[in-house]
């Protein structure tokens, strides 16, 4: 996962790269949301063309008058036949106009989903950029602070240096000191280099190699250069330290 | 990028030890300067000696200390009260020594404490009393005190050195067995004789001195008590009566007699009176020595061709070659600590003092003077006599172990030679 989030970091092809495989991603995935939701297409309804037939058997009429009567008839019938037509006519118009409503309703409702689509994945895409640049910027942060730490590491390395050197040259060891003893000595600083206390927390057994020790710290009074560190690392590193004296240079 | 955030990583994973736990400062390595410590001349009743010189001169020669000068203090504290610490840590000092004196039915008494400069506080508070004729014994028992506060090692100011001098030639030649405080001080004949005197060797209790005299025309061996003079004549055999040592347990003696032909190393029961021979060699052996065990002796023999020192195993009397550097190793003494040995060892047709480490075989030349010879080591093992020759004048020179301090002991009339450095005596 940690490769894929730093992978646009690590070069813009790959950023452009891995953009573009998401919005496919994406597309993808909405195209075939969209496929889904096609079966509710329009149908348009076939519809049949339905005759009401009157199936009441009327009343025979009378021959004599069954000449002018199927004149009547069929003038009525014309006239039926008439309506019919115009009834059926005007239902095909309207049968059209509703149609074509509906045909207008989709129209719409498809833009709708295609305009809330298009919304959707611009949002989306946004989201996705900002993830990208809070991504980046977290990397950044912790790189910065990683080489922060470096850096107070090192400096930290360059002032115990100096305190080593410093005590090192006031430490003048009494000749029962034996290669292999070990004193824990603890100090506190003041911001200043200062030395304000010095205890022993750990004897080497021998009190004079313990006095030479506790001597050395106390005999240079101030750690001169330690005011011009940070007040932090000064803070994290320095205030308290803690001592180790093991010579290692006597002849026994 | 990433390689640096991959490395950025790596310095996070061994950063939490440097950033987060309380950093540790190790220091191996030092400067072992004599430690700068202000003796402040002793306050209250005046005495006798001026005790506070007395001690700064044993802490000089010691080669540890540097001693303020006195004319540089800016006033003369007697307790640790009336200190004002900024004065003395001006001057460099990192320690002071205060004392009071007081006299309480006849004696001395003297109320001494051991300060730090730099931390104000005190490492002891003690007292010595004694009268008046023992100040000196007194100021070197406080030197012992600071001595071994300061440097971790029992001080040997205390302690005493045999030796002999001759004055004089021909008819008027004399030899004098002497005892002198370690600095030389307080000088006090053991005899006199118009013979040789020769390999004082002190008993472990210190009270007591076995020697060579050539009084009787011969080589004898005798004992004498320091305190009351007595002595007695252990052995006048024919032959050489030499080179006695005391064992550790004072019991017995080693020496070495000719009396079966040949220098054979002997051991004499004091006791019992009885010799044991402990070598059988047709070169010499000669110069035993006890190690600090009492199981073995060191000694001289030029069994291999040339004097070389040798070990010997009493119990089974089994011999072990100790020294295979250069064709002279003489005259062996060993430190307390039963690992330094000491001796005699020429170079370049010089005869030095040197030292060797018998658990490391290492080799240290110590001593620029030549002709240098009979040398013996402080109880505490931290200094060496020995003598040597100053023109034409036999003179004793001390250095120390580490080969840092060397000076001669106070010039005598005549010639000085033999000396044998006490045990500790209390």
């Amino acid at each position: 996962m940690g490769n894929i989030l730093y992978g646009p970091v690590a070069s813009h092809a790959v950023a452009v790269f891995v953009s573009l495989v998401l919005h496919a991603v994406v597309i993808a995935f909405l195209a075939g949301h969209w496929v889904a939701d096609e079966p509710r297409k329009i149908v348009t309804p076939t519809y049949i063309n339905a005759i009401l037939l009157e199936l009441e058997a009327k009343p025979k009429p009378k021959p004599k008058e069954q000449a002018d009567q199927a004149a009547k008839r069929r003038a009525e019938e014309r006239r039926k036949a008439e309506q019919r037509r115009e009834a059926e006519a005007e239902r095909k118009r309207q049968q059209q106009k509703r149609a074509e409503e509906k045909h207008r309703k989709e129209q719409a409702e498809r833009e709708r989903q295609e305009k809330l689509k298009r919304e959707r994945e611009a949002a989306q895409r946004a989201e996705q950029e900002r993830l990208r640049q809070q991504e980046f910027a977290n990397a950044l942060a912790e790189e910065e602070k990683l080489l922060q730490a470096a850096n107070d590491a090192q400096m930290a390395a360059a002032y115990s240096a100096y305190i080593r050197e410093r005590i090192a040259s006031n430490w003048s060891r009494p000749p029962s000191a034996r290669r292999g003893m070990k004193a824990v000595l603890s100090i506190q600083l003041l911001p200043n280099g200062q030395v304000a206390s010095v205890a022993v927390v750990e004897s080497s057994g021998n009190d004079a190699f313990d006095r030479s020790a506790e001597q050395a710290v106390r005999k240079v009074e101030r750690f001169e250069r330690l005011k011009e560190m940070s007040s932090d690392v000064f803070e994290r590193n320095f205030r308290r330290l803690t001592l180790l004296f093991s010579p290692d240079d006597l002849r026994l | 990028m990433k390689k640096l955030l991959g490395s950025c990583c790596f310095i996070l994973l061994l950063l939490p030890r440097v950033l987060w736990a309380e950093l540790t400062i190790e220091i191996t390595h030092g400067v072992d300067n004599p430690t700068p410590i202000a003796i402040v001349p002793f306050g209250g009743a005046q005495l006798p000696r001026d005790a506070g010189k007395i001690v700064s001169d044993d802490l000089l020669r010691s080669g540890l200390f540097r001693p303020i000068p006195r004319t540089d203090m800016l006033s003369f504290p007697v307790s640790a009260r009336d200190v004002y610490f900024r004065d003395w840590r001006l001057l460099g000092a990192e320690y002071l020594l205060v004392a009071d004196t007081a006299v309480r039915s006849g004696n001395y008494e003297i109320t001494y404490s051991l300060l730090q400069v730099h931390s104000g506080k005190t490492v002891f508070t003690k007292i010595v009393k004694g009268p008046g004729r023992l100040v000196r014994g007194l100021a070197h028992r406080i030197s012992d005190e600071v001595y071994e506060a300061i440097t971790g090692v029992r001080g040997a100011f205390s302690t005493r050195v045999a030796y002999v001098t001759a004055t004089g030639s021909g008819q008027d030649i004399a030899y004098r067995l002497m005892v002198s405080d370690a600095d030389g001080a307080r000088e006090g004949l053991m005899l006199k004789s118009k013979e040789p005197i020769m390999s004082p060797t002190w008993a472990p209790n210190g009270k007591e001195l076995a020697y060579v005299s050539f009084e009787s025309g011969r080589p004898a061996i005798y004992r004498q008590s320091l305190s009351t003079a007595k002595r007695e004549k252990l052995t006048d055999f024919k032959g050489l009566n030499g080179a006695p040592s005391w064992s550790p347990d004072g019991r017995k003696l080693a020496m070495v007699l000719s009396k079966d032909g040949n220098p054979e190393i002997y051991m004499y029961d004091l006791q019992t009176r009885q010799f044991t021979r402990l070598t059988r060699h047709f070169s010499i052996d000669t110069e035993p020595n006890w190690m600090p065990d009492g199981k073995s002796l060191i000694f001289t023999s030029d069994r291999g061709g040339n004097p070389q020192i040798y070990k010997l195993t009493v119990a089974d009397k089994r011999v072990e070659r100790l020294t295979f550097n250069g064709n002279y190793n003489a005259r062996p003494r060993l430190a307390q600590d039963g690992r330094t040995l000491v001796m005699v060892h020429r170079n370049n047709g010089r005869f030095h003092i040197a030292s060797q480490d018998l658990k490391t075989g290492d080799l240290r030349v110590l001593t620029q003077t030549y002709l240098d010879e009979s040398p013996t080591v402080a109880p505490n093992g931290a200094m060496l006599l020995y003598a040597t020759k100053q023109g034409k004048k036999g003179v004793l020179a001390a250095v120390s172990l580490d080969a840092g301090v060397k000076f001669f002991l106070p010039a005598r009339r005549g010639d000085v030679r033999e000396p044998a450095w006490s045990p500790f005596l209390n």
